[in-house]
């Protein structure tokens, strides 16, 4: 899986492309756990090249979602793709967080 | 081993002495006075060069056999180091008494080196051997130095030259160099050093192999103790499927590993038929310790409910669990319901769990989650769905592990296949169906190993509502 980070002045985009498993997430908790902390809360997920999630992967996410409202802030899904968005459907966690288009920005909180 | 005797040297001259004093006889000789090692005087009428040439290949003769002495003694000593070499490479520290085994090693390097004592050291004195303490004078300056430390991995000579220090190349157990010291004999030579670095050689290996021996004993306990404690895991579903009159009921695992985060647990209650099918994110033994709490929590909320609260059922088992896995962060899927075969009533919640397929009249149904999966949310809450069953109509739970199994060319199953898969053999028993469904999945791994744990789980209604009725 890559793993790519953007950041400008109040807003952090990880983008992730490929595979999302059990043995992607060390390297995915390396990058957000340095990102999610007072003062940056919230960080966006972009997960439009994402072609796969397994269970793991989304524990990983609910953490990190964890991590941050810990902290005043939250994880954004951007742009999810369609393995991810059935997964998320099947599991009922699209409710745990935000899921936000990039062109047409809509929200679902829990 | 010891010196060749000179005794042979001796026999050997006299036969060369015995040669020139019929030579000197021969060249006028009167009485010859001898002495080995010595020259001789002979008396009478001889020519003073004869008399010199004797003594003098005499002398030569003696040169000769006192080199054949040194080259005896020096192949002897030669002998005597590689022997002392076997020795300290046959030491054996991973079965000998750790102590006993170090005493073994500094003793062989000893008889080696012709040494009067050899140490180790790290920051102070380990353990020696020829019989000085840490405390004797040979050794207090000789540890001082050694304790300094040094980059260079050669021995190195200290003080007058009587004493090495030799740093080890393995430093793990922390003993940092060995120290090598003549009290009385000569100062160590280059052919000593070279001696010394094959001592060190030698127990820089038996301290690896120890290590790497010590290594493998923990690896092998840890293995052990996780088949063991992945065992205890798989356990719970030691039970037999239970039986209650007008279902069938079909349970399989397999875990990827030696235990899984998949589960399965039923209770029959009164005449009510209790189930449960979950899957804990992750995979192998964590996964499957959480599984176990995730059954035990289960088992209670089986037996504290009414037979058509699931979701009171699995609001209590999420309230239970969620403390736990929001520690360990793990979330659990769950599906959890009961079948009551008399009235054919089957009450069913799902918390983010799939597949959950009904089969309806040879229709299948997915019946999706009404809630995220326990662990998400501290207060979980869940809707309870109702169907009423008629023959042969089924209920099947699964575990991504089915849907998602890839073939060699990393094509996954799907779900849309294992609905089809669901579908067929209307009329034959849960058990004939569960086997299809899984020898289907085993046919499309096509010996590709499971990447997840597979779980199925199917409830076949075997009585007809009008049977019921009658």
């Amino acid at each position: 899986m890559r793993i790519r980070t953007e950041s400008g002045i109040g807003h952090t985009t990880v983008s992730l492309a490929g595979r999302f498993d059990a043995h992607e997430i060390g390297d995915f908790r390396k990058v957000v756990d340095l990102l999610i902390g007072p003062g940056n809360a919230t960080l966006r997920l972009d997960l439009s090249n994402v072609v796969f999630v397994d269970s793991s992967a989304l524990a990983e996410m609910l953490r990190s979602q964890k991590a941050a409202k810990a902290v005043g802030g939250e994880v954004i899904l951007v742009n999810v793709s369609d393995p991810v968005r059935i997964i998320l459907e099947l599991t009922e966690l699209q409710q745990v967080f935000t899921l936000e288009s990039r062109t047409d920005p809509t929200t679902t909180t829990s | 081993m010891t010196p060749a005797s000179t005794e042979t040297h001796l026999i050997e001259s006299d036969l060369a002495d015995a040669a020139l004093e019929r030579l000197l006889v021969a060249a006028g000789a009167g009485e010859i006075h001898r002495s080995p090692g010595s020259d001789w005087t002979v008396s009478g009428d001889t020519a003073p060069d004869a008399i010199d040439a004797a003594n003098a290949i005499r002398r030569a003769i003696h040169g000769i056999y006192s080199a054949q002495d040194d080259v005896t003694e020096a192949l002897i000593t030669s002998q005597d180091h590689l022997s002392a070499l076997r020795a300290l490479t046959q030491v054996n520290l991973s079965t000998l008494g750790r102590s006993e085994a170090i005493d073994d090693l500094l003793e062989q390097a000893r008889a080696l080196t012709a040494s009067d004592l050899v140490a180790m050291v790290d920051d102070r004195l380990v353990h020696t051997t020829g019989g000085r303490s840490a405390d004797s004078p040979e050794l207090t300056a000789v540890i001082r130095e050694a304790t300094k430390g040094t980059d260079d991995p050669e021995p190195r000579l200290v003080g007058q030259g009587n004493a090495v220090i030799a740093p080890l190349s393995d430093q793990s157990g922390g003993i940092r160099a060995l120290a090598f010291v003549r009290t009385n004999g000569p100062v160590y030579s280059t052919g000593d050093l070279r001696l010394v670095r094959a001592a060190v050689a030698a127990t820089d290996m038996q301290f690896t192999l120890t290590r790497l021996h010590l290594q493998e004993i923990k690896r092998a306990t840890f293995e052990r103790e996780h088949q063991v404690a992945s065992s205890l895991a798989q356990a719970v579903f030691s039970q037999p499927a239970p039986t209650l009159s007008g279902v069938e009921v079909f349970s399989h695992t397999t875990p990827a590993s030696l235990a899984g985060g998949d589960f399965f647990a039923f209770a029959v209650v009164g005449d009510v038929l209790w189930f449960t099918v979950g899957d804990v994110a992750g995979k192998g033994l964590p996964a499957a310790m959480v599984m176990t709490r995730a059954v035990s929590a289960a088992r209670v909320a089986f037996l504290t409910h009414d037979a058509d609260d699931p979701a009171g059922a699995m609001r209590a088992m999420g309230i239970e669990l969620y403390d736990y896995l929001d520690d360990v962060g793990l979330f659990i899927t769950v599906a959890l319901g009961t079948y009551r075969p008399s009235s054919g009533a089957l009450h069913v919640c799902n918390a983010g769990h799939s597949p959950v397929m009904l089969v309806l009249g040879g229709t299948v149904t997915l019946i999706p989650a009404s809630m995220p999966p326990l662990g998400v949310l501290p207060e979980p809450r869940g809707r309870t769905v109702r169907f009423d069953l008629q023959r042969n109509d089924a209920l099947v739970l699964g575990s991504d592990g089915l849907a998602e199994q890839e073939d060699s060319g990393g094509v996954m199953l799907g779900y849309d296949r294992l609905a089809e898969l669901c579908a067929e053999l209307p009329e034959e028993s849960a058990e004939r169906l569960g086997h299809h469904i899984l020898d289907a999945v085993e046919t499309h791994a096509d010996g590709i190993p499971p990447s997840d744990d597979r779980t199925l789980v199917i409830l076949r209604a075997v009585e007809a509502i009008h049977d019921r009725d009658s």
